[in-house]
Formats: C-alpha cells, structure tokens, sequence
C-alpha cells in the first residue's frame, strides 16, 4: 500500500479559503503542506478486525473533539512535529469554550502571575495596574499541587472540592500549568489581569485570568484585535459566529485592568484555532467518532477510530451548516470512515452528561429527559454523549472518579433562574448559527426573583420555597473566606473541616432535590420527575422588568415559554413542552392556595418570607430547567495523559483529557488546557505503530 | 364469462375514542376510528361514515394506518350546540374487492356537548381597606370556548350573601390577553375590621351558546384606620443608591419604594415585621413597633448571583 509521507507546512493560509473536499485534499496531499494524509480514498472500508480494516484516512495523531482539550493538543503535537487530524461531531470548532467566558486559571508561577505579581505589561497590551496583591501571586508548582489535593477545604454546601482530586493527575497538572500558560499566548491568546482563581483552582493564590481580544476596526489574530461585526454587540442583542458567548453581568474589561479589550471564551478558541490551521492541523468536522479500533479487542494499541458523518443542518433551510473558517477542513461526506491513528488517539469529546444510562452511572435520578446538560443546545444533541467514554469501555478502559460530579456543583443537578429556554449555559442571542437550536436566550430572574413567582413540578405542585431555590451552588477558591470557606484559611488545617466550621456556613438547598422527587406524575419503570415551570402574573412581570419577548423566549414558540388569560388555560398549555407528559393537574390549586396564603403572609408550606398573589392576568409558565454543566466523572488517566485499563495498565496508543476524563473536580478551561498540553506532548512522542 | 366468486367475511371490529369526551357546545372534537377485519384483511382505503341518529352523515373519511399500525382515521366534528349527551354512529360501508366482501357494519358511540364555562378571576385589590372606605379592583371573566363575553353581567355579593355592586363587562379584552373580558368595579368596605370572603357572581346565559354561570371568591381585609406613617428607605448596601421598586411588607401592609427608594406606609400602631425586598438584593427583616410616626432605613444587600457560566 502506497503511503504518502507527511510535510510540515509554514504555509499560512488565508482564514476565508474554501473548504476542501475529500479529493482536492488527496490530490493536494503532501504537496498542499497539509498536516495528515491518505492512505486510501478507495469506496468504503471493509471491517474484518483491526488487521482487515482499510483506512480511508490517517494522521499521527488523531483527536476526537476540536473543543478545549482538542484543539490544545492539536496545537501543541503539531508543534512537536506531528501530523494532526481532529474529528469534531459539531459543524464548528470550539466546542464549549468559544461559548464560556475565557477565565483561565493555571497558576504555579505561570507567565501571567509574573507579569503581574511585577506589574508590568511586556505584551503592550495598555494594561492598567495588577488587581491582585504582589505576595498574592506569587506561586509555585509545589504550592499549586498542594492547594489541588488540599483535604481540608469544605464549602457553602458542604462539599470537599480537592479532597478526592487524583494525585498524579494534579501533581503533572500542576507541573505543567505555567507551561501550558506560556503556550497559549505563544499561539495568541492574550490575558487581562489576574482577578482572583476560578473554581477548583486552589485557595491560597490568584491565578485566573480572563482570555480577551482588543476591539478594532478588523479582526486580526495575531495583532490580538476583533472587529465589532464579529464581537457582536451583546448590548444590542446580537452575538457572532465568530464570538457565541455568554455575558457575565458586571465584570468590565475595564475592571480587568484592560481598557478597550473585550473577552471572552472566543479569544481562546478562536486563536487557538487560528493557530492550529495555520500550522496544518486538519479539521474533519461534522462527523462523530463512533468506536476506537485497537489491534486486539482488550490489548495492543489503539491504532484508529471508526467515525460517522453527522452534519448539522439549518433547521428552516435544510443547507449544512459551516464553520467560521473552512482553511485546513476536510470535506468528507462519506457515511462512514475509518481513520488511522499512527501513534495515538485522543480522546477530548467532553462529558457524559447528555447520555441518560451514562450519567445514571452517578446518580439514578437523571434518568429524567428533561434535564440539559452543558451548552447542548448550541453544540448538538451529541455534545457530550459520553461517547468517548462508551468508545473507551469498550475497549477495556477503567472508569475514575464518578462521584466526582458532587464534588461540584456545575457537576450536580441544579434549577436554572433563566428561565424560558432549554440552554440554560449559554444564555446566547441571534447571529451566531447555535442560536438555531437554542431558539430563546432566556431571562433571569435571579435568585431574587423567586419572590414573584412559584415553581411546581409536572403536576402543577410545589415543592420548595422558591427564594432558596438557587442555594445549592458554592466554590471554595481564592480568596478565603468566600464560599462558606475560613477567612483565617491554613491549607491543611483540620479546622477548614471542624464541625463548628461547617456547620456554622453551610447553606445548602435541597430544592432541586425536591424537584427531582418522585410525584404524581411519575411513570414506571424510571419513575422520572419531569420539568420543573414557573408560574407568574403580569404584575410580577411589571415588577421585575421581565423581558418576556424575542429574542428572550423563542418565536415561534417552542414550548419553554407558555402565555395564558388563566390559569387553568395555562396547566393545559404547557403540554407544548417536548418533556411535559400530562397538564399541570394541581395548578389551580396551587395558585389558588398561595394566593390565600399570600393574604395571610404565610407561607404554611414551605416557608417562603414573601408572597405575591398570582392574579393578574395574564399568566405565565415558563420552563425553569434543571440543568447539569460539567462532567467530572470519566476515563481514568495518568499524569501523562494515557488512558489505564481495568488492570491499571496503559493502554497504547490512547490519550484523554478534559471532560472525557475522572479524577478531578476542577472546573473548566483551566483543566482542559493543560490536559490538552499533556495530551499533545505525549502522544507526539509515540512511536509510530 | 365466469360469474365472480365472492367470499364474505366476518364483521369487521370497530372501536371509536372520542376527546374530548365532554366538549364545549359548538367546539371541535376529534372522533379517532380504528377498525379490524378478523381474516387480517387491508382495511387500508375503505370509508367510514360518522352519522347522527338521522343518519345524516357529518363527515366521513378513508381509513389508514395509524401510527400504532391499526388501521384507522381521525376525524375532526363539531358538537352540537344543543347541551348533553349526544350519540352517534361510525359506519363502515359495505366493501368489495379482490373477491371478498366486507358487510356494513356501525358502531355507536357518544360524547356530552357542555354549557361554556365562565372562569371568573379577580385582581388588582388594595392590599387592606380601611374600614368603610370605597375600594375599586377588577373582575375578568373567560369563557371556556373563548366566546366574546362583553357586556355580560355580574354581581358581587358580601360575607352575607347582599349584593354590593354590579357591573358589565366591558367591550374590550383585558391588555395582553385573548378572551378575558373585564370590568373595573368598585364597592364599599364593611364598616369592621376583619377578613372577609366575597363573591363574584355571572349568571347563566342560553342565548345563542349556552354559557354556563360562574363564580369566585376572593379576600377582602378590612382594617381599622391607620394611626401612624411608617416611611421606609431603601438603599443600595454596597453603593448607597435608592432602591426603586423595592417591596415594602408590613403585614398586611405592603407598599413599593418610590423613585427616592422611599415607601410610606399608613398603619395601625403595633409591632410588625418590617420586610424589604428587590429584585438581585437580599431580603432585609427587623422587627418595629409603631408608637408614632417613624422613619426605617433599610440597606439591601446585593444577592451575588453563583456565576452559571461556562468561563
């Protein structure tokens, strides 16, 4: 079999270059500079074992999901002369961190804490003086590994962030965090100053900074500017493709030290991205990895994966959608492909929230449909299918820290305040092509707004009192003292855990809890709880400034938001819900009830300190999700990334990171850069099978 | 040529569901029809007939496949406005094909034509009244079938059952919705303290639709005049700014902060627990005894919302 060699490529191409399909990127090949090549373009692949499979593509390195993790091991095996190839299920790259909020906290005395602990702005990027004490950043690996494994810190709701935290995967996490730091901005991701550590990132010191581009006249990513056509302009309710994300209220560029920049998860996916096809790593996107192929089904090395073709498509059009930039994509169309892995395979899909048996693995009660998990409504229905995971057990991959999900509270169930739309996480306006799927930004109420509304389960019932419905949700981080955590905080210290100390701030809410209770409603063989509605009036609407309209609910609706003249029109009206299986029965009672009670100021039920009576027509329901963001739970991996077997054995040839793997409860962008970095580093350095 | 050789099956089996089973006079029911055959046969395309005990046909349709592979059709009816039980036949017509012949066969089945309901709500009620004292609040009115109910009457009635005030309901629907008609009424309070149940009353009507009566309760609280002003100021605990719109509860008073960030609030003399609320603050709650007059400050703090977001 003839097999063309790899070329590295320094030829940049233009960002707005047409895709390629299947056959310019045979013909191109090697010559093109393109970062993996053919073995075969020959019709489809015959499956006889893993020694009669023809492979219709093949790279060094394969990588199963362009997201966080991704898209950082492409970068960074490509950099150590890799051939690269990134399967992607969505028809975009940037999985959840083109639509977060770009905080990134490393730490360990990475380049950032430096440059602030000295107050200086070697980058030019007009920053203003650092916001953090100089003692307060200064950090070292050895401190960092100490706060991630730290027994003894409890928060809010009860809960030991970094108590189970695996030890080998933290000591290299924490090895590898200033360098992972250095690598991004050495790929142009540019960072504000450091406000503070996000959670799971330790106590002691500050070590999050926010990911952010300047505003400009065009976008350039190597200048580190975005344009306002592709920053979108949140204020006047427009988001991009180029920037689909989510405003955190209250935090200014300029309270960052960085005056004029915006910020954002996209000014780490998108130059990460910039930098990945400049460099040649290829993008095979909409097509889903369905199974990895190892030499022997439990032994031998991972040598391949088999993946399907999984376009997305305009839900109103019918046409396929595409990717911001299209230079570097493989335009393969075939059902299926059989993809070689010359020295390893990465695993970077994300979680395992979107699978129902799969995340019943941690807790049974998610057996409930209803629940959204990450920001599926804008990446797909195969977001986070746990399939990575699923591909690894069926090899014979051991599963860690499960339980880990309820060591954080974006792992565990919570009631969303946005209410009317399923994606409860991205909170994201018309202009980027995920808008499509989610249909309705959603509105907040807040915590505070629970005072003017009541939420009933699927039979119309309450369950809770609705003003703690929100008080579930806690992170023990820098600084102390915040979080239910000690403000005299001494890592290690027993007192962190005493008794007196938890007890004294614990504020844990079972309301999504009670939510997930069975109730009248509920079906055998799951017993599932169904959705979770807020019930309002138009006064309350008045009241908080509610905005009940496009593009905050969905038009033409979409089931999340129902409007009614009373409330018995309204119990029959959410039945539009894809979820909801019957009318909410008890809803007039409810309502009735609350409203008497309202007059007497008491809350004889659930103890809620202040009532409105529901009675102004119109009524509203709006869905108020329970929703889960995060998977904690996964593959089990070691310090270098590779995923064990049951056995505690490596498996050859196969990598892990991020959502996809167990045995942390760290949170976010911290966590899948450097376990993309680790990932990359070593599945570069395989031999080749 | 050869006479055609005919074979005659068993009657085929027909159910009907009908849903709703007890429909609103003139609104639309659907009438779901599934038939057998007990030989197994394809039903696929013969008639069904759905007729009234003149055995006029009302409407009639070809059977399918249903989504549970019976097969079968759906077919949308009207009731009848004429209020009860109402029965009806679903007729599979006499059908020959391929040699076999299915013999007519009917199936009778009924439904209940309802009077329209009227769903009564009240709204917009003082929060307490002093004794006396002239109150106006707002009574809205929907029918079942959405009908226009303008100018229909109603009554309100008092803890003993006298009527207090009447009133018609306007010629609009109440801003925002579809069919709710309303009327602004006002009446009197009892001349003594105390909480009171109240009655809103509309009468049948069998004009052209038969609607039925409907009625409601709801809480009137008399209280005794007012001794003294309790003014409440509400403020912005991190930067000192007046709360707008904040809720002001001094049970049973309640109020809402101007403006300023100021609520004044008439109220008997006594202890109470002061309550203020807003939207993305937390509650603030202390007890006060009102001997006179008296100025509450109250400093909300910001409710620091756990960040959901994916950064």
């Amino acid at each position: 079999m003839a097999r063309k060699r790899d070329k590295r490529s320094d030829d940049s191409k233009r960002q707005d270059k047409k895709a390629l399909n299947r056959r310019d990127f045979f013909r191109g090949g090697a010559a093109a500079g393109v970062g993996a090549t053919v073995l075969s373009t020959s019709a489809m692949a015959q499956e006889n074992g893993a020694q009669g499979i023809r492979w219709n593509y093949e790279a060094d390195v394969v990588i199963l999901g362009a997201g966080c993790v991704g898209l950082h091991a492409a970068v960074r095996a490509r950099d150590l002369g890799a051939s690269v190839l990134v399967i992607e299920q969505n028809f975009d790259v940037g999985g959840k961190v083109v639509h977060s909020g770009g905080w990134t906290s490393l730490g360990g005395g990475d380049p950032i804490q430096e440059r602030d602990r000295m107050g200086t702005d070697p980058q030019g990027l007009g920053l203003k003086a650092s916001l953090i004490k100089p003692e307060e950043l200064e950090d070292d690996p050895d401190r960092l590994f100490r706060d991630m494994t730290d027994w003894s810190v409890v928060d809010a709701t009860g809960v030991a962030r970094y108590r189970y935290n695996d030890r080998d995967l933290h000591r290299a996490w924490a090895d590898n965090a200033p360098k992972t730091r250095q690598f991004m901005m050495d790929n142009y991701v540019r960072f504000a100053r450091i406000d503070g550590t996000h959670q799971g990132g330790g106590m002691t010191r500050a070590r999050a900074a926010r990911a952010m581009m300047k505003l400009a006249d065009k976008t350039d990513i190597k200048a580190g500017t975005v344009s306002p056509q592709d920053r979108g302009d949140p204020q006047g309710e427009r988001h991009s493709h180029f920037a689909p994300m989510r405003q955190v209220p209250g935090v200014s560029a300029e309270s960052l030290g960085a005056p004029g920049w915006v910020w954002g998860g996209f000014s780490i996916a998108r130059p990460m991205e910039f930098s990945a096809r400049e460099k040649g790593v290829r993008f095979m996107l909409n097509r889903h990895m369905d199974d990895l192929i190892r030499v022997r089904p439990f032994s031998g090395r991972v040598i391949g994966v088999k993946a399907r073709y999984t376009p997305r498509t305009h839900p109103e059009t019918g046409e396929r959608l595409e990717s911001f930039w299209q230079n570097g994509n493989i335009d393969e169309r075939a059902e299926t492909v059989y993809i070689r892995a010359r020295k390893a395979v990465i695993i970077a899909t994300g979680g395992m929230q979107g699978s129902i048996p799969m995340r019943m693995m941690t807790d049974p009660r998610m057996c409930e449909p209803s629940i959204e998990y990450g920001p599926s409504a804008l990446i797909g229905p195969l977001n986070m299918d746990g399939s990575g995971i699923c591909a690894g057990m069926k090899i014979g991959a051991c599963l860690a820290g499960m339980m880990m999900n309820y060591q954080h509270s974006s792992g565990s169930p919570t009631l969303s305040s946005v209410l009317g739309t399923r994606d409860t996480v991205g909170s994201t306006f018309p202009g980027t092509p995920a808008f499509l799927f989610a249909r309705a930004k959603g509105f907040n109420i807040g915590n505070a707004g629970w005072e003017h509304a009541v939420a009933v389960n699927q039979v119309g019932q309450r369950f809770y009192n609705e003003r703690s419905i929100n008080n579930n949700s806690s992170d023990a981080k820098y600084p102390p003292g915040t979080d239910g955590t000690r403000k005299e905080f001494v890592p290690l210290d027993w007192r962190n855990a005493s008794p007196q100390q938890v007890n004294a701030q614990n504020r844990r809410s079972a309301a999504v809890d009670a939510a997930l209770a069975i109730n009248e409603g509920s079906r055998a063989p799951d017993f599932a709880s169904g959705p979770v509605w807020a019930i309002f009036d138009a006064a309350a609407v008045a009241r908080g400034g509610w905005r009940i309209r496009y593009p905050y609910i969905a038009d033409p609706p979409d089931g999340y938001f129902h409007k009614a003249d009373t409330i018995a029109e309204l119990a029959k009206k959410v039945m539009g819900h894809p979820h909801q299986k019957m009318p909410l029965k008890y809803l007039e009672k409810t309502v009735a009830r609350y409203n008497e009670m309202a007059g007497r100021s008491k809350d004889e039920d659930f103890e809620k300190p202040v009532l409105h009576r529901i009675e102004t027509p119109p009524f509203y329901a709006a869905a108020a999700t329970i929703r889960v963001l995060d998977s904690y739970g996964g593959l089990r991996i070691n310090g270098k990334g590779q995923v064990l077997d049951t056995q505690g054995q490596v498996i050859p040839g196969l990598y892990s990171g991020g959502e996809a793997s167990g045995g942390g409860a760290q949170h976010g962008i911290g966590r899948a850069t450097v376990h993309g970095y680790i990932a990359g580093t070593n599945a570069a350095q395989e031999p080749v099978a | 040529m050869a006479a055609k050789r005919v074979s005659t099956h068993g009657d085929r089996t027909c159910t009907v569901e009908v849903a709703p089973s007890e429909v609103d006079a003139g609104a639309e029911l659907t009438v779901t029809v599934r038939a057998s055959c007990p030989h197994g046969c394809d039903l696929t395309g013969q008639s069904v007939s759905i007729r009234d005990r003149d055995d006029t046909e009302l409407a009639c349709a070809e059977l399918t496949t249903l989504e549970d592979g019976a097969f079968g059709t759906a077919l949308t009816l009207r009731a009848p406005l004429e209020v009860g039980e109402h029965v009806l036949r679903a007729v599979l017509a006499a059908q020959e094909k391929d040699g076999l012949r299915h013999a007519e066969s009917a199936t009778a089945f009924s439904f209940t034509a309802m009077p329209h309901a009227a769903n009564v709500n009240v709204w917009g009620l003082p929060s307490t009244i002093s004794a006396g004292e002239r109150f106006s609040f707002k009574v809205g009115i929907r029918c079942s079938a959405g009908c226009k109910l303008a100018g229909r009457a109603l009554s309100i009635t008092d803890h003993d059952g006298a009527q207090v005030a009447a009133a018609k309901l306007c010629d609009d629907v109440w801003p925002g919705t579809s069919a709710l008609y309303f009327a602004e009424v006002e009446a009197q309070a009892p001349r003594t303290p105390g909480d009171f149940t109240w009655q809103v009353t509309t009468p049948a009507s069998k004009q052209s639709v038969p609607h039925a009566a409907g009625s409601n309760g709801f809480a009137v609280r008399v209280v005794a005049p007012p001794d003294h002003e309790v003014t409440v100021e509400a403020f912005d605990g991190d930067t000192q700014a007046p709360i707008k719109g904040a809720h002001v509860l001094l049970h049973p008073y309640r109020a809402l902060t101007d403006e300023r960030g100021v609520a004044k609030v008439k109220v008997a003399k006594g202890r109470y627990t002061l309550f203020v609320s807003g939207f993305n603050y937390i509650g603030h709650e202390r007890i006060i005894d009102v001997t006179s007059d008296v100025t509450a400050r109250a400093e909300l703090a910001v409710e620091r919302e756990e960040d959901v977001d994916i950064r």
